[in-house]
């Protein structure tokens, strides 16, 4: 559910000219999905916008929990946010809230 | 279901707002080049027509009355001036090294539209003393001849 919501969510970001990648990392180790974006700036702008990451990864091996975090900045390591939930609870609603509310704070810094 | 277009979509909001944003200040920082520019323009026009043949012409008759001189034009500038920086050159018996006076036309700084005379000494430009200003619409010859003919004086000590 979460892969192609997010994945539909960075198409959109794309054609407003940001960059912007879902990766599915369900198989690795720690298994989790991850959207990168890198605001587009408009020309002319001092600097680059920095990067912001959002990942969902599935918390424990039982996978009954569903955590999500966020960075804002493309090296920082302590999250920006973080918040865990029951797998049951995790929905298109609750996925889209979070996945704005990451993008409402990075674009407000960019 | 909503679309990318529909404006009620909450992603959508996000992003025009962002889009508005990024375009706002762009228009603003292209505005801001535009008067800069424009007041560059002008400025030159200004220096080029009433402040180079005289500062040009002082330059050369200071160096040929034995003056070192440095003479220099930033007409692509922001904001644009003419600079004549002078080392009086002193009698036979004077050791002292000959310090430095310079007179700097400038165009616009501190205030927008207005011709500005500057001097300062090898004391750095923190000791930096407004010879005069005058508008646009009254820069002339007249008022270019005045202001380096009281530089001239005062650097050699004429007065």
């Amino acid at each position: 559910m979460a892969v192609p919501r997010l994945k539909e969510m960075a198409q959109r970001l794309v054609l407003a000219r940001h960059d912007a990648v879902v990766e599915d990392l369900l198989d690795a180790s720690r298994p989790r999905v991850q959207l990168t974006v890198r605001p587009w700036r408009a020309p002319f702008t001092p600097h680059e916008a920095s990067d912001g990451r959002l990942e969902l990864g599935i918390e424990d091996e039982g996978e009954e929990r569903i955590s999500l975090r966020f960075w804002l900045g493309a090296h920082s390591e302590v999250p920006t946010g973080q918040e865990s939930i029951p797998t049951a609870k995790l929905d298109g609603a609750w996925l889209e809230g979070r996945v704005l509310g990451f993008l409402g704070q990075l674009l407000d810094r960019a | 279901m909503t679309t990318p277009t529909d404006p009620t979509d909450p992603l959508e909001s996000l992003l025009s707002a962002y889009e508005r944003r990024q375009q706002d200040e762009t228009r603003r920082m292209v505005q801001r080049a535009f008067k800069l520019e424009n007041a560059r323009k002008k400025g030159a026009e200004h220096l080029r027509q009433f402040a180079l043949p005289h500062t040009r012409e002082v330059a050369d008759k200071l160096q040929q009355a034995g003056h070192r001189v440095v003479y220099q034009e930033f007409l692509d500038s922001y904001p644009p001036n003419v600079r004549l920086h002078v080392y009086p050159t002193g009698g036979p018996m004077d050791l002292s090294e000959p310090g430095r006076m310079t007179l700097e036309f400038i165009w616009g700084d501190p205030n927008p539209d207005r011709l500005f005379a500057r001097r300062w000494t090898a004391d750095g430009l923190g000791e930096a003393q407004d010879q005069g200003s005058v508008p646009a619409v009254d820069v002339d010859d007249l008022w270019v001849r005045e202001q380096l003919l009281s530089f001239v004086r005062d650097a050699l000590d004429l007065s």
